[in-house]
């Protein structure tokens, strides 16, 4: 890993969580249905690899927010990181994870690319930055107040939990995943909930800045 | 190069850590930083190497403040103790995930050095630093401080758990070290007699305060332990600067720090003995406590 682009390889690992569990999706839908078809196939990949994709990547990179800072950030600052340099590669992997996710959700949504699905994916681009900036500010006071540290690592859990028990009920009972956001009364109001989602990522950027700037660092 | 510490407090609620902390490190010196449990000597140590803020005062290295500065902390490593419960920042790290982060973040870096010493330590490098034992995590934090080449390197406790082998080879190393490169080292350790010899300088911290910051060899040549009968050692200490004086019934004993060119001659009922290091410590540091 090189030290200035740390918060590339981290995006690339989320992304990577991402292709991998939406490639064992894949695999077992075609075991599922006990054929094999490119178009079938293709099916599956507009389905699962589009808001689906970057629902978990943003996941991902909250869960992996909440461990870099429970584990290599300090360390970082030990081997003489500026807490300045440590935070903006923060930034830059949430960003990074989130736009590439949303590329590759737009270019994999197949005949899905509408304005609604525009709206979609931008909502639930800011709505994933919202919950990774929730992450970081509770990371960063964990640092300081370690059972902070545990409810936020329990609440991603959590969120991963149900979607995952969410994904294979769906799939159990229906061999395929319907994966329908009840979302629609929201993106009427898309624009406003959009302002809520970046006000707030922005306040928690701002406080958990304020925060770390003078955190204490214990390895 | 060198490092100052100006007015340095550090307060954790209502309690002060340091109590103003004015400190010069110069550049190729030996520093042993000696105190007692909780004296601050972590606490101080981790504020030079900005890795915690101070409350109030400024650390400087040639005149530009640490902290936030990417330039100034690239000569400076702190090797702390690593905490291996399984809640600290690298509990879930390999001995060789730890080493691969120092190396991509501290930029002089010796690899070779870093290879060597982990061979030289026996070190398993797919161990993970929760499995290690205290020695074995000593070990690891001193080849990141010796190959991290900074100019200014503090060590917290080095030597804690380690066998009187390794001790003996850390020893070696950091003169060796020291002798090639002229890197400063400041070292923090309660074993004072066995790294006395290698302290150019001994900073006593006590209870949040530096009591003395002076040239090793200069403090035990200036300093004699006066004991005998009662009278007579107080004709020979009258005027000098002395130290815990004991009465136990007609004899009496204190030490004496000489000045610049004062001399002390036993004379009758009289015996004037050497100190050494941890001696000088116990008598300024051990208040009540002291046997």
């Amino acid at each position: 890993m090189r030290k200035k682009k740390s918060w590339f390889y981290h995006a690339a690992d989320n992304l990577c969580g991402m292709a991998l569990f939406l490639g064992i999706l894949l695999v077992l839908i075609a075991v599922r249905r006990e054929e094999f078809s490119w178009e079938s196939a293709k099916t599956v990949i507009h389905n699962y690899f589009s808001l689906p994709g970057i629902v978990l990547a943003g996941v991902l990179g909250a869960f992996n927010v909440i461990l870099l800072y429970e584990s290599t950030e300090p360390l970082k600052i030990s081997f003489g990181c500026t807490r300045k340099q440590v935070f903006r590669d923060m930034q830059a992997m949430k960003i990074a994870t989130l736009f590439t996710a949303g590329i590759l959700s737009f270019f994999l949504s197949g005949q899905e690319r509408s304005r609604i699905f525009l709206k979609e994916l931008l909502f639930w681009g800011l709505l994933l930055l919202f919950l990774q900036s929730i992450c970081e500010c509770m990371s960063i006071l964990g640092m300081r107040y370690k059972g902070l540290m545990l409810v936020s690592i329990l609440c991603i859990s959590g969120i991963i939990g149900f979607v995952v028990a969410f994904m294979a009920m769906d799939f159990i009972k229906n061999g395929e995943i319907h994966m329908e956001w009840p979302i629609s009364g929201v993106l009427e109001n898309w624009l406003l909930w959009a302002a809520v989602f970046l006000l707030g990522t922005i306040l928690l950027v701002f406080f958990s800045w304020k925060f770390f700037r003078k955190a204490e660092v214990h390895i | 190069m060198k490092i100052e510490c100006r007015d340095v407090r550090k307060n954790y609620k209502k309690k002060e850590v340091l109590k103003g902390i004015d400190l010069v490190l110069e550049k190729g010196k030996i520093y042993g930083l000696i105190g007692r449990n909780g004296a601050g000597k972590t606490t101080l140590l981790s504020i030079l190497s900005a890795q915690n803020p101070a409350s109030f005062g400024n650390i400087l290295l040639d005149g530009r403040e640490i902290w936030e500065n990417a330039e100034a902390l690239s000569h400076i490593y702190f090797a702390r103790e690593i905490i291996t419960s399984s809640n600290s920042n690298a509990s879930g790290l390999k001995v060789k995930e730890y080493l691969k982060l120092a190396e991509t973040y501290l930029p002089r870096w010796d690899k070779d050095m870093a290879q060597r010493l982990t061979e030289l330590f026996h070190l398993d490098r797919k161990q993970r630093i929760t499995k290690l034992s205290k020695g074995m995590v000593s070990m690891l934090q001193i080849v990141v401080a010796l190959a991290s080449k900074a100019d200014f390197t503090f060590l917290d406790e080095p030597v804690s758990g380690l066998d009187v082998v390794a001790r003996e080879a850390f020893y070696r190393l950091l003169l060796e070290e020291f002798t090639e490169t002229e890197r400063t080292f400041v070292i923090s350790t309660h074993i004072i007699e066995e790294a006395a010899d290698i302290f150019e300088e001994v900073i006593f911290l006590h209870e949040g305060k530096i009591l003395l910051k002076e040239n090793t060899q200069d403090l035990l040549e200036h300093s004699v332990y006066v004991s005998g009968k009662t009278e007579a050692v107080d004709r020979l200490i009258q005027g000098k600067q002395i130290y815990c004086p004991e009465v136990l019934g007609r004899s009496k004993s204190a030490l004496v720090r000489l000045r610049e060119g004062e001399r002390l001659s036993g004379g009758e009922g009289v015996t004037l003995q050497g100190v050494n290091l941890q001696k000088i410590f116990v008598v300024l540091c051990g208040g009540e406590e002291r046997v």
